[in-house]
């Protein structure tokens, strides 16, 4: 039983993980908080289930189209509305409001297309369990870990060791300093928000299967992947990951052999003390004393 | 260009935010009139001028999670509405629903409540199908006098002992003992509890709990969750580990189908006893996660008019079916459907449509043929439904648990 419990707080923080990479990169390259990517990734279930389960289109396809989709989501989202916003000057906290404005609209905007009913996401494999350690473990759950190892790697090395990257870290130190050095920081940011917005929609394609897709079905996961980004540290990926990784045990464990009732309040105790003793993270990001 | 990029995006935001205030106006079928929060809209058939007209306030959840279910609530009062007003009316006078969307929040069921008396000045009320929200606005109508039959199933907001407040649907405290009789008839002995912390979900796992202890039916472990949760492999693994027979089960929404899942993925495959329905949106999500579901409820969703056996029921799916093209998406359309039939059959032995003789005339309400069965108010609970029927889910359709049992599929479940 252990290990059916440890897989399966392993499958929750993965997915709180992956929301978490979309918040640390938007931190990382933008210096700003974006408080959709919740309902983003409820907006990419409710996509990949369209392209899949209705218009039956491979999954690997499937994939890939909502990928592009999602980019391109991010990136007017930032264009349009962010970018907007910084230019006129705005406190920063404006800014994360109309993010938090967006993800109303793109929950109510959900509700007016699919319905407020639970969807069935058909399944992505034949092979309906695989077995790790002696337990049965549903395969979209294990892919849902690889696929979360797979993005963290993949992303770190494209902020630290590509041109793109680089520019984009630079880009959000020192917007003017990057731009003199030819660095297209509009490109870059919008790219940033984009990426993040694809990632939280890859997440909710993954995990259609296992829980459903409803209108709600980000709402909680935004903000857990929210305090996972923080107790990793904010701004670090491999933190992201982590952060989510410890999150989602600790709400599994605390319900299996404290109580149920107790699994919110020890999960946000422990943002609590992460915020008051160690703000940088456990991989002591300085992106929060920025 | 970017003048032309902004304009653009404006005018898809602006169109996305009139969308989302319009939301109550797309899930109400004869909505003419919409405001955000608190949504309008009246329907009749008839003539009558205003005084002329019999007016009942209809608040449901229009928008939010429950948004599809309260369409389908407001779609057969609708229907009812139509189909009485072609009978004449409520003694002659014709009927008018004033619809509001209560966005099922208690703060705006109260706000929704006062605007029906002082504004709308409504003769009676139907709903809300948020239990909770008739928990907050039921004192108000009780002491505007105004006849309320409620279509919440939790048993709080009949406890309050608001004389002019009714239900002609399933109270589930009333079906907790019924369960627990046939986890008796079952031999289960020993149960665990996975329960929400809402008021309808919380109050009838507590009933349960309740009932169960009086049945001598140990309960193992109480779980509950909090709302938008998706992972509950904890919580099943306390329940698998506290070895019980069966487990009750007392949630809401997308819940239930996450739950049913990781319950049979961490290998519970003994029966589960659910606190009301389980509609098919479940059932689809879930797969055969719920197989061998069972519960006590009056009546089920039905995909088709052919499923239903029933002659009242197919009677009124027919009608359905005839005016929108699609079956009832959720029993909250045959509890609203019930409900104004109990309006109607109080002003024919009432004979007036006074507010005072119509609430008498309920309570008068004897062997009265509804889609849940037969309706009787007359022991003075207030409540008119005390039969229920059982069911289990069988490779996703419903089945009569106890022809289920005869035929011994019991033994090979054990099996």
């Amino acid at each position: 039983m252990i290990i059916q419990i440890l897989v399966s707080g392993l499958v929750l923080g993965c997915v709180y993980g992956l929301i978490a990479l979309g918040y640390s990169l938007i931190y990382k390259a933008s210096g700003m908080l974006n408080f959709t990517q919740g309902d983003i990734l409820t907006l990419g279930a409710f996509l990949g289930y369209t392209f899949y389960g209705v218009f039956h289109i491979p999954f690997i396809l499937t994939v890939i189209i909502v990928f592009i989709i999602m980019l391109g989501f991010g990136m007017v989202l930032e264009k349009g509305i962010i970018s907007k916003l910084v230019a006129k000057g705005t406190l920063p906290i404006y800014t994360v409001l109309a993010t938090i404005a967006v993800s109303y609209i793109i929950q109510n905007g959900s509700m007016l297309v699919w319905g407020t009913q639970s969807i069935n996401f058909p399944r992505i494999f034949h092979v309906t369990n695989i077995k790790i350690l002696g337990v049965n473990i549903q395969t979209e759950a294990f892919v849902c870990i690889l696929v979360s190892m797979i993005c963290m790697v993949s992303l770190h090395i494209f902020m630290k060791h590509t041109r793109f990257g680089t520019s984009m870290r630079a880009a959000a130190m020192d917007p003017l300093a990057a731009r003199s050095l030819g660095i297209n920081v509009s490109l870059a940011t919008g790219l940033t928000w984009g990426i993040s917005a694809a990632v939280a929609a890859l997440a909710g394609m993954l995990i259609g299967p296992l829980y459903g897709v409803y209108t709600t079905l980000g709402a909680t996961i935004g903000r857990k992947g929210f305090a996972s980004a923080v107790m990793g540290g904010y701004g670090n990926m491999y933190g992201a990951m982590l952060g989510g990784a410890i999150l989602g045990l600790v709400e599994t464990f605390t319900s299996a052999y404290i109580s149920s009732s107790y699994k919110d309040l020890v999960a946000y105790i422990l943002l609590i003390t992460f915020l008051f003793i160690k703000p940088t993270g456990i991989f002591n990001e300085r992106a929060i004393q920025d | 260009m970017k003048k032309q990029l902004s304009k653009i995006l404006a005018l898809g935001l602006s169109l996305t935010m009139f969308l989302t205030a319009c939301g109550a106006g797309k899930t109400s079928t004869k909505t003419e009139e919409t405001t955000t929060g608190a949504a309008v809209s009246e329907s009749t058939t008839g003539t009558a001028e205003v005084g002329e007209i019999f007016v009942i306030g209809n608040p449901q959840p229009l928008t939010g999670v429950n948004a599809q279910v309260g369409e389908s609530a407001n779609m057969a009062a609708e229907l009812a509405v139509k189909v009485i007003n072609k009978e004449g009316g409520f003694n002659g006078v014709p009927i008018k629903l004033v619809n509001y969307d209560d966005q099922g929040s208690p703060e705006e069921a109260v706000k929704i409540a006062n605007k029906m008396i002082q504004v709308d000045k409504v003769d009676a009320i139907l709903g809300s199908l948020t239990s909770s929200n008739v928990l907050a606005a039921g004192g108000i109508y009780n002491e505007a006098r105004i006849p309320t039959i409620g279509t919440g199933n939790s048993p709080t907001w009949m406890q309050q002992g608001w004389e002019y407040v009714f239900r002609a649907g399933l109270n589930t405290a009333l079906s907790m003992p019924h369960v627990t009789e046939k986890m008796l008839s079952l031999n289960v002995k020993k149960v665990a509890v996975f329960r929400g912390l809402d008021d309808a979900a919380k109050t009838s796992a507590e009933t349960f709990i309740e009932e169960a202890k009086k049945a001598g039916i140990e309960v193992t472990t109480i779980e509950s969750y909090t709302e938008g949760d998706t992972d509950f492999s904890g919580q099943v693994a306390k329940m698998i580990n506290s070895k019980p027979d069966a487990v009750f089960c007392s949630t809401n929404g997308p819940t239930q189908a996450i739950f049913a899942k990781q319950l049979r993925q961490l290998g519970f495959n003994n029966l589960c006893f659910n606190r009301e329905g389980i509609p098919v949106d479940t059932i689809n999500v879930a797969g055969d996660a719920v197989n061998n579901w069972v519960f006590a409820y009056p009546y089920v969703v039905y995909s088709s008019i052919e499923e239903a056996k029933d002659p009242e029921m197919k009677e009124f799916l027919e009608l359905y079916f005839q005016a929108y093209g699609v079956m009832p998406f959720h029993d909250c359309a045959y509890r609203s459907w019930d409900a104004m039939m109990v309006f109607w059959e109080a002003s024919k032995i009432a004979g007036s449509n006074d507010k005072e003789a119509i609430k008498d005339a309920i309570s008068k309400i004897k062997d009265f043929k509804s889609l849940g069965g037969m309706l009787d108010f007359t022991d003075g609970t207030r409540e008119g439904l005390h039969t229920l029927n059982d069911y289990i889910i069988i490779d996703g359709k419903y089945l009569d648990f106890n022809e289920w049992l005869k035929a011994g599929n019991i033994s090979k479940l054990a099996e």
